[in-house]
């Protein structure tokens, strides 16, 4: 009955954990809408905008899976296994 | 909309019909060869032929084909899945014969999405939730060799257990499939229908206790097929939440070894395995993974960790349907 409830707590977290995750992936969507994209997307840009643009949608990406993985070092070494 | 129901249909009972009859020659082929694995997380250690995945490769391909021809559907589109899906079957039978260089591995598998691109069967406009479509035209073909290394990579990734590749798959694949039949984009509803017949079929010979592993062969094709089903579907995005567990085991253990490297250079296991039942490992040298993160002072036997992954895959599969259906749209 125990383990089944710690296994029902890792779980449990790790659902917490990947929601938190898609939430900070919208956050990043919602970023990039009002910071970059505001002009219709398919209208003809001068190439070095594209460019910013395209690199500034990479870098914000990176910085999620950053997060992604800082997120779930916290959760392993600081609440599961503390 | 009814034309798609059979054809999806159909998809499904091809690849699951095919993926049997080729099950007893996959067996055949793996003692022939000698290609058997150890099944580690069982308490004497059994040899299993491990080149399963060659059927479920086998039925996904040969149903695609089938469906392309008989629904008259686009014969470039067959081509490009079909290549890019055998490169990748060639990498991961080679694995399973020898071990590859680590850092070799995702450029090779990179190579698998060429296909795709030099046949043009791909739409650089990937949609973004709020966004909208985009328009990447120069960038978008490296992003495709990159999926192609990263997923494969990660479904790859998680095969630790019996039938966890195979159920965390077939789970994953429904949103695909639902999004896929709302936007009415045929080719890939095909593919996602015949890849989840494939994996079902499967699932008798490589749940709890395994007696045929999927092999580098099955999860590496598996991977490529996913691919291809975003690429062609336009359901990048769908496609990447859904893996979500599977994509966060692969880099987690990336980043925690510190890179590509070669699981036998480890020196800390992620987990220990006693009478049957599976702990973390507590050390912090050790290669951060979803099991472990399951497991973490908690044992388990190995068919619970299987159940807690599909619940996890499920549950990401559910919040790919959300981000389609609220932000999407």
């Amino acid at each position: 009955m125990r383990e089944g409830k710690k296994c029902s707590r890792n779980l449990i977290a790790v659902i917490v954990l990947l929601t938190i995750v898609w939430g900070l992936f919208l956050a990043v969507s919602i970023f990039l809408t009002v910071l970059l994209f505001q002009d219709a997307i398919i209208e003809k840009i001068l190439r070095p905008i594209s460019l910013i643009r395209v690199l500034i949608g990479v870098g914000a990406f990176l910085a999620w899976v950053y997060v992604w993985k800082k997120l779930t070092e916290f959760l392993l070494y600081k609440i599961l296994l503390r | 909309m009814l034309i798609q129901y059979y054809l999806a249909l159909a998809a499904v009972l091809l690849s699951a019909l095919f993926t049997r009859l080729s099950i007893p020659l996959s067996r055949y082929l793996s003692k022939r060869l000698n290609l058997l694995g150890v099944d580690a997380h069982k308490p004497d250690s059994p040899l299993i032929p491990k080149t399963g995945g060659l059927a479920v490769a086998v039925g996904a391909l040969i149903s695609t084909a089938l469906v392309f021809t008989l629904f008259n559907l686009n014969p470039t589109i067959l081509a490009g899945v079909m290549l890019s899906t055998l490169t990748a079957a060639a990498i991961g039978l080679y694995e399973d014969l020898r071990e590859m260089n680590p850092v070799g591995k995702p450029l090779l598998l990179a190579l698998a999405g060429l296909p795709i691109i030099l046949l043009g069967i791909y739409y650089p406009n990937p949609d973004f939730p709020f966004i909208g479509r985009t328009r990447m035209h120069i960038i978008y073909p490296l992003l495709v060799l990159a999926g192609f290394s990263i997923i494969s990579n990660a479904i790859n990734s998680i095969d630790v257990l019996n039938g966890s590749m195979v159920s965390t798959s077939a789970v994953a694949l429904t949103p695909l499939l639902i999004v896929s039949l709302m936007e009415g984009r045929v080719e890939a509803l095909a593919m996602t229908a015949a890849l989840m017949g494939a994996l079902i079929a499967f699932i008798p010979e490589n749940k709890y206790p395994a007696k045929l592993f999927v092999g580098n062969v099955g999860s590496l094709s598996t991977g490529a097929l996913f691919t291809s089903i975003a690429v062609i579907g336009r359901i990048e995005i769908i496609t990447i939440i859904a893996l979500m567990p599977q994509i966060m085991n692969e880099f987690h253990i990336i980043f925690s070894m510190g890179g590509l490297k070669s699981a036998k250079l480890v020196k800390e296991r992620p987990v220990n395995v006693e009478n049957g039942l599976i702990e973390a490992n507590e050390s912090e040298k050790a290669p951060i993974t979803l099991v472990r993160l399951i497991t973490a002072r908690n044992k388990l036997a190995e068919k619970n960790v299987v159940i807690c992954l599909i619940i996890l895959s499920a549950y990401s599969s559910a919040l790919a349907l959300i981000t389609y259906l609220l932000f999407m749209r």
